[in-house]
């Protein structure tokens, strides 16, 4: 397990990251979203002990990484700018990888470059942008690490692709119990993987949760009474937005949907729609409930 | 070894296959040039030895002290240090590479350590192949060669820790900046900047102050500075005796090891405090950019600053201090504008400018007191506890250190009536040396003879040019007849087997072993004289010496012989008979030599104080000249310079005499020192249109008695 700690950082008068506290468990799979300078590249680099925090500690099972071998070994970056030695094929990197990190896999090396088609003896330099990544996709999963950190690793590859290497994180994860930190820009590209979501704005984190609490407490529902009625016949529940139009009111509603559905036909509605929300809705409603504008965001 | 916190030795690995295409096109420039000279050497000696060429001075084989064959790696280690520390450290400079090693399960101290010792594994190897080539190369051709296996091995291991040093110093100055510029500006602050600035101080001194031996008191001289001392060696910057005063000198060793050392942990420190965000920037932090950028300034206005303030206040100096002020103001902005890649922060440079500004002319001022207070000195009994006195004097040259004066500088004599001669004597140098304003005080009037002398208080040591008058010399030989160090000294001679050989003007005409019987003969001569005797022939020096060169550890050192009437007589009969041997049996060219004597100096109504003189036309002319005499009516004629309108005296008795000697041939043949005689030199040049100079076409030398 991952504890962030009020984690802080600043580069000269830039607040990168500013009291960051989350909990990353073992063997899921935790997204950052954000925006571009939210500080989820920052965040990242901190977990894999590149950056040292200004304030505040990075404990994997309670041991600090920075500057500490022991942890490191079963921590691997996948940067959003990647880096390959001068000249070198996958198979010098992969005997590098090897060299350092004592639980590489050469037989899921071997596997994953079927899998992906790399041509091994070719100057990795040589390679397309979506094949480097996927090189390097291919040396962090045969590690061995049981934690991988990925930073906006879709960028650049096809949709065929992408999905592969989600089945791929996926499969790490539920194998090996793995645990896979992965940030993008998008919420779409992270909301069918993940298992934890967290949104960082301007340093902040602004949203941490489960995505299946998030989707399974958080749910819309379409309802109409004969009679006049306004945001206050909801007064007993958790409503995150309301909005009505005539007769028919549009809610967010927190809360377990089963109990909540049950207590809302208890009100004898002449409409009761329970409808599925998007990540990206849950998220502009929690976004909008703690005051910020999700478009801008 | 594969401690991850120290060091890895999977990444050491890694780096020096990284360094592997510079290593080995090093390693290939190295062996060619290497191959190259020690080719040309045994060529050399090969086609000297079939008598093809004559070497210009050395006799029989050529002397190998393992430094001249290897010079032209200070120039190639600075090239591969460069090259090894960019590709070593260049992660630093670029966020994906420096977050990919950072990432590694590594210490940062095994990254450094690891990644460092890489360059340092290349460097030895390149310096070992080579010493390896050379051996072998120098073992097939022994019988050519004088080879000083000591030197060659000193001469490795001082440009491995040459290299070393200045790859510690590029670890440090990498782990504290950001980018390429700064790698390379912040390495050469390191190395030389303190150096330059202490060069640029004691070169201002020895230029204002008067006697003043010329050297650079304890750790501030340069020669303990590996890197410094051969790279301003090398581009002549500050003064030093040769390479192998450097390579000899073991405090270099220790210094050189010990200052890199502390680069080395400096930098491991900085690397470790270094945050893996200062890829690409100029420096680690507001405090280390403020420093290089002051050190910046100091290194581009001391010189122009510090001669304005001490020697030269003139208009011209003072538009050199604004152009040098310019300069550093174009350098800083164009540093600034790289670190932070923004226009704006060229004016944040301004305070280090200023800061800068002050600590160059604070050194200037510097520079005025010592020289004022050296100027000052003035050795009296009181002041002075001992001296130490070193045989420079009259055979003062820079090719090679004098071996008894290497010796005898370091023995202290309390004696106090050698202190209170020398003080006597500096006082007196001191007072001729102002009132003709000279610095250069080796070369002495007629009747003395220049030594340094150590003037040593408690603590302070002044090392001074002083001039001895013969009775000086004489009064100090009896006064160390206590001092049997000092006497050893100067019964100290290299076996004739292990030197080679220059001997003053005749070396054309003598052969190897003639010059090396000579050399025996004079040793011998001086070895059964008493002290008093060998102290005055050694000091005093002669017109005529034997220099028996020789190289000890990597250092090339002479013995000066001299060959004179007085102290060496058989020395000196042996050079004068080897000289007219040939003579004597070509009555043709004796009788030549006689015709050009009558008919351009003694029938020549012109040119009579001059020693050339021309034929009809310019195209050739005949350089006439005294290389020794002997008039013992005129005892101190052996002290004075002789002319050739002193042949001309008394109606020209001598010049004819040296006529008639070279037409009957019998008064150059068994020539005894004890005789009164003449030494000529006559050189026939010839004007070579081509190459529009005059080359020597003849030359010949002999002596002549004169009864």
């Amino acid at each position: 397990m991952i504890e962030l700690k009020l984690v802080s950082k600043k580069f000269d008068r830039f607040q990168a990251l500013d009291n960051i506290s989350s909990c990353i468990n073992d063997s899921s799979i935790y997204g950052m979203v954000g925006s571009n300078g939210a500080g989820k590249s920052t965040l990242l680099r901190i977990l894999a002990g590149i950056y040292e925090a200004d304030e505040g500690d990075v404990l994997y099972d309670g041991q600090a990484i920075y500057n500490n071998p022991e942890v490191k070994r079963n921590v691997v970056l996948v940067g959003d700018e990647l880096f390959f030695f001068p000249g070198a094929d996958l198979k010098r990197m992969a005997k590098f990888y090897a060299s350092v990190y004592d639980n590489f896999d050469k037989d899921l090396f071997n596997e994953l470059i079927i899998d992906f088609k790399l041509d091994i003896n070719k100057n990795i330099g040589h390679y397309s942008k979506g094949m480097r990544r996927q090189a390097a996709i291919v040396l962090a999963l045969s590690t061995g690490a049981n934690y991988l950190l990925f930073d906006e690793t879709f960028d650049g590859l096809d949709p065929v692709v992408r999905k592969f290497v989600k089945k791929k994180m996926c499969e790490i994860v539920a194998d090996k119990n793995a645990t896979v930190i992965i940030t993008s820009h998008s919420l779409r590209e992270l909301e069918d993987i993940c298992d934890h979501l967290v949104l960082l704005h301007k340093g902040s984190l602004v949203v941490d949760s489960d995505i299946i609490e998030l989707k399974t407490h958080k749910f819309k529902v379409q309802i109409a009474f004969k009679e006049e009625f306004d945001r206050e016949k909801f007064s007993d529940f958790d409503i995150v937005s309301y909005s009505q139009r005539g007769s028919v009111a549009n809610i967010i509603i927190n809360g377990e949907k089963e109990i909540v559905v049950s207590s809302l036909r208890d009100l004898n509605p002449v409409l009761l729609d329970v409808l599925p929300l998007t990540l990206e809705e849950i998220f502009i409603y929690e976004m909008e409930k703690l005051g910020y504008d999700f478009l801008e965001v | 070894m594969n401690n991850k916190r120290i060091f890895s030795f999977n990444l050491f690995k890694q780096t020096f296959s990284q360094l592997k295409s510079v290593g080995i096109i090093g390693m290939i420039g190295v062996l060619f040039i290497s191959f190259t000279i020690v080719f040309d050497l045994i060529q050399e000696r090969l086609r000297y030895n079939l008598g093809k060429t004559q070497a210009d001075y050395e006799y029989s084989k050529a002397i190998v002290t393992g430094l001249d064959e290897n010079r032209f790696l200070v120039v190639l280690i600075p090239l591969l240090v460069i090259a090894f520390s960019l590709i070593v450290w260049h992660f630093l400079n670029q966020r994906a590479s420096s977050d990919f090693y950072h990432s590694l399960p590594y210490t940062r101290l095994a990254l450094y350590l690891s990644r460092f010792m890489a360059g340092v594994a290349w460097l030895l190897l390149i310096l070992l192949v080579n010493m390896l080539v050379q051996l072998v190369s120098f073992i097939l051709y022994k019988d050519y060669l004088l080879v000083d296996y000591n030197g060659m091995l000193l001469m490795h291991l001082s440009l491995f820790i040459y290299g070393f040093q200045a790859l510690c110093a590029f670890a440090l100055a990498c782990a504290l900046t950001g980018n390429i510029i700064s790698n390379i500006l912040t390495a050469g602050i390191i190395v030389f900047l303190p150096r330059f600035i202490t060069t640029i101080v004691f070169s201002f001194i020895n230029t204002q102050t008067i006697l003043r031996v010329g050297e650079v008191p304890g750790l501030l001289n340069n020669i303990y500075n590996f890197d410094v001392a051969f790279v301003f060696k090398f581009i002549g910057v500050g003064r030093f005796d040769s390479f192998a005063d450097i390579v000899s000198n073991p405090g270099t060793y220790i210094y050189s090891i010990l200052l890199s050392l502390i680069y080395l942990v400096l930098g491991a420190i900085a690397f470790n405090k270094r945050k893996s965000e200062y890829a690409g920037k100029g420096a680690i932090s507001r405090v280390v950019r403020f420093i290089i950028r002051a050190a910046i300034v100091v290194a581009l206005n001391v010189y122009s600053v510090a001669r304005f303030i001490n020697l030269d206040r003139s208009i011209e100096s003072f538009w050199e201090i604004v152009a040098t002020f310019l300069i550093s103001v174009v350098i800083l902005g164009i540093y600034e504008f790289i670190a932070s890649k923004r226009v704006a922060s060229i004016i944040k440079a301004i305070p280090s400018l200023i800061v800068g500004i002050v600590v160059t002319v604070g050194i200037s001022l510097c520079i005025n007191m010592t020289v004022k207070n050296i100027n000052n000195y003035t050795p009296t009994t009181d002041n002075v506890k001992n001296v130490s006195i070193s045989i420079v004097g009259n055979n003062y040259s820079f090719d090679a250190s004098e071996y008894t004066g290497v010796i005898t500088e370091n023995i202290k004599i309390t004696n106090e009536e050698v202190i209170d001669i020398l003080i006597d004597a500096y006082n007196r140098t001191k007072k001729k040396a102002l009132k003709s304003d000279t610095r250069n005080y080796y070369i002495t009037d007629e009747g003395y003879t220049a030594v340094e002398v150590q003037f040593n208080s408690s603590i302070i040591k002044n090392k001074r040019i002083v001039w001895l008058t013969n009775s000086d010399v004489e009064n100090i030989a009896s006064s160390l007849a206590d001092y049997k160090d000092y006497q050893k000294a100067f019964d100290k001679y290299p076996d004739v087997d292990e030197a080679s050989f220059e001997y003053d003007s005749v070396i054309d005409n003598l052969t190897s072993t003639e010059i090396k019987n000579v050399y025996q003969t004079a040793v011998e001569e001086l070895k059964v004289l008493d002290f008093k005797d060998v102290y005055i022939a050694r000091v005093k020096g002669s017109s005529t010496n034997v220099q028996a060169y020789f190289s000890k550890n990597g250092k090339k050192y002479k013995v000066i012989i001299p060959i004179t009437q007085e102290y060496t007589p058989k020395a000196l009969a042996l050079v004068m008979n080897y000289c007219n041997e040939d003579l004597n049996e070509q009555e043709e060219i004796r009788s030549g030599l006689a015709d050009i004597l009558e008919t351009y100096v003694l029938n020549s109504d012109t040119n009579n104080i001059y020693d050339e003189y021309y034929l009809s036309d310019t195209s050739s002319y005949y350089d006439i000249y005294f290389t020794d005499y002997k008039f013992p009516a005129n005892e101190d004629m052996e002290s004075k310079a002789l002319y050739l309108e002193d042949l001309e005296e008394n109606d020209g008795e001598y010049l004819k005499a040296i006529i008639d000697a070279l037409r009957n041939g019998n008064e150059i043949t068994n020539v005894d020192s004890d005789d009164e005689f003449i030494g000529l030199n006559i050189t026939h040049m010839v004007y070579d249109s081509e190459y529009e100079n005059y080359y020597c076409d003849e030359e010949y030398y002999f002596y002549v008695r004169i009864d």
